[in-house]
């Protein structure tokens, strides 16, 4: 079942194309990676699906509905998690994820139990400007997560996470998952990634330039311990930020 | 780097960060002086030149007041602190920049204030002469003497617990505004906070000087000599430049220290949060407005956290016109004039910072199911609630009172006007 495809979607600041035209769909189970050196294009391409940032051309549908025509009702099932993840400094955790909750439509309640999945609940009454950046991306995930969300979008999300956050992420995204949602992800972190995606997207210049998925993930998960990183450097030049 | 080179650096940086050539100090300093001299001279020729001098005295003390405050923001409580304290850059040449800042930022108010004095020639080149000097010292107040005191609070911070901290305890029991408090202060062994000492000390020399410049007032209209004024504005410009000259060599030895003690408390955020639930008005304010009662509840929170400055600077505007209307002075119209201008504008300040973190966050609001119609609502819902509070119901009560109601009227239904624009304008993502 496909819950989100973008259709030609292009983003521009001013006469610089971020986005080009970019065509994918994103199916229920599944977590895509999605690669591509700096300024490829991968947090605009989240931020545009989100809401964060207005696309100049192209069209988004979740669920079969068009984000520009249906947005509000739509903007409930997307999770994003920003980078640096955006929170209120002055609300606690909990109260920071129980207005992203309620929003949604969510109960407080639904807030205490993502926080307590990802092992938040002890500082829950902590306000988010004392947090490190760790706890911070932490709570941006949290956020991401909670509600009735179907599709969560994670931008640079697990970096800086301990391995007892990281491995609980993990499992909560891949649980997500399994519930029927999909998550799209960019990260530089080809080894948490290997341990957890089903798709790999490689962005360069604004475009899609690699799709594996299924079949061809398993393999090349299978080729080796740096078969993603191998398959990364084959498809993108090292000429620097685009 | 040198001194020179910074002082370069940091005004190509203040340029960058203007929006265009009207938003200079200057052109800033020249259109407030204009607003004032238009107050002055309406006064002028509706009441006479006492009271237009009382009018001007009325907007110097509020002008002069903000510089006064400015003053830690342009030497050490600035977003740059952090890198200017990691570089090697000598203590001097830190102090130097600052100061300059603040010299600069006191030469644009002294302006206002001259400007807006110039309908007073009018009446006699002497009368003017007289505003003029006045003005000079409270310029000199803010180039000098607020700069040392708050030079002095940074001292006592980077020096540790036990540096003056006993005057540090007095001074902030000062500035709460109990004696019996500073008497135990006094007496105390307790360390007080570094935030308070940041803040408190400048605002207890501020109020001092305000005071003192009160006292001197009858000189503006010859009702005192310029002998008899000597003590109290000679004493405040002389004791502004030996301020000065005292702290500006131990100043210069720790600016480093300073600048990095600020940005360490500036992460540490001086002070816990009071997390409190909303009152019954905000909640009776969130009941009416259905949809938008999220975000409402939202700000409600997040400004009584962030900005509690509103509501004592608010119950401040409530005072003043609650004992100018008890009072019934002759000429109310620069009070009223005064007061509802400076609350429109801090009102319009205040809805402005509705619509940027840490109150608003637009990129994270764009991607929730919050319409940005019912986003608006709420922050109109909150600055009204403000100035009804705050404005509103001092004024109609003030204006029940007086003989002068069109002014006091024309004003509160423009500023009401104002508030709500400023408000409802959108936020960008």
């Amino acid at each position: 079942m496909v819950i989100a495809r973008l259709d030609a979607l292009t983003v521009r600041y001013g006469k610089r194309t971020a986005v080009d035209g970019l065509s994918l769909e994103l199916v229920a189970g599944e977590i895509a990676l999605l690669l591509g050196p700096n300024g490829a294009g991968k947090s605009t391409t989240l931020a545009a699906i989100a809401g964060a940032v207005l696309p100049s051309g192209g069209r988004i549908e979740l669920d079969g509905e068009d984000l520009a025509t249906a947005p509000r009702a739509a903007r409930a099932k997307i999770g994003f998690a920003d980078q640096p993840p955006a929170l209120y400094e002055f609300f606690t955790v909990e109260e920071h994820v129980g207005f992203v909750a309620e929003a949604r439509g969510a109960t407080r309640d639904d807030a205490l139990a993502v926080l307590g999945t990802l092992g938040l609940a002890k500082i829950a009454q902590r306000p988010c400007r004392e947090l490190s950046f760790g706890m911070r991306q932490r709570v941006g995930l949290a956020a991401a997560l909670v509600g009735p969300v179907e599709l969560v979008l994670l931008d640079e999300t697990l970096n800086g996470l301990d391995p007892h956050a990281a491995r609980a992420a993990r499992a909560t995204l891949r649980a997500t998952a399994d519930a029927g949602g999909a998550v799209l992800m960019s990260t530089h972190l080809l080894g948490v990634a290997e341990r957890l995606c089903d798709r790999i997207l490689v962005m360069d210049a604004g475009k899609l330039v690699a799709d594996r998925r299924g079949d061809d993930v398993k393999a090349l998960l299978a080729a080796g311990p740096h078969a993603v990183e191998d398959l990364y450097v084959s498809l993108i030049a090292d000429v620097g930020p685009t | 780097m040198t001194r020179g080179e910074l002082i370069r650096w940091s005004r190509l940086h203040d340029r960058r960060a203007r929006a265009g050539w009207w938003s200079s100090p200057w052109a800033i300093a020249l259109g407030m002086g204009g607003l004032v001299a238009a107050l002055v001279a309406w006064r002028a020729a509706a009441a006479g030149y006492g009271a237009a001098s009382t009018a001007w005295l009325a907007c110097a003390i509020a002008v002069f007041a903000f510089a006064f405050l400015r003053v830690p923001s342009l030497i050490y409580w600035r977003s740059d602190a952090a890198l200017l304290a990691q570089l090697p850059i000598e203590g001097g040449a830190l102090l130097d920049a600052a100061l300059l800042r603040c010299a600069r930022a006191a030469a644009a108010t002294t302006l206002a204030a001259i400007a807006g004095a110039l309908p007073l020639c009018g009446a006699s080149a002497r009368l003017y002469a007289h505003h003029v000097a006045y003005a000079g010292v409270l310029g000199l107040c803010a180039a000098a003497l607020l700069p040392a005191a708050a030079t002095w609070a940074a001292l006592l911070v980077a020096s540790g617990p036990a540096g003056g901290a006993r005057a540090v305890r007095v001074a902030v029991a000062v500035a709460s505004g109990s004696p019996r408090r500073a008497v135990a202060a006094a007496a105390t062994r307790a360390p007080a906070s570094p935030g308070a000492v940041l803040g408190a000390l400048p605002g207890v020399i501020a109020s001092g000087a305000i005071v003192v410049a009160l006292i001197a007032s009858p000189y503006l209209t010859f009702g005192a000599t310029a002998r008899e004024v000597a003590p109290w504005l000679g004493g405040l410009a002389l004791a502004s430049v030996l301020a000065l000259a005292a702290v500006h060599s131990p100043g210069a030895r720790v600016m480093p220290v300073i600048l990095r003690d600020v940005s360490a408390l500036d992460r540490q955020r001086l002070a816990p949060l009071e997390i409190r639930p909303l009152t019954a008005i905000e909640r009776a304010i969130a009941a009416a407005l259905g949809g938008a009662a999220l975000a409402y509840r939202k700000d409600a929170r997040l400004m009584r956290r962030r900005y509690p400055m509103a509501f004592a600077l608010g119950a401040l505007a409530f005072l003043v016109l609650a004992i100018v209307a008890l009072a019934r002075p002759a000429d109310p119209a620069p009070w009223l004039v005064a007061v509802l201008g400076a609350a429109a504008a801090y009102g319009v300040a205040l809805a402005g910072r509705l619509h940027r973190p840490p109150i608003e966050l637009p990129r994270l609001a764009a991607t929730l199911p919050i319409a940005a119609a019912a986003r608006a609502r709420a922050r109109i819902a909150w600055v009204l609630g403000w100035w009804c509070v705050f404005v509103i119901v001092p004024s109609a009560f003030a204006l029940a009172r007086l003989p002068e109601r069109a002014v006091g009227a024309a004003l509160l239904g423009g500023g009401t006007l104002v508030v709500i624009a400023a408000s409802a304008r959108r936020e960008h993502v």
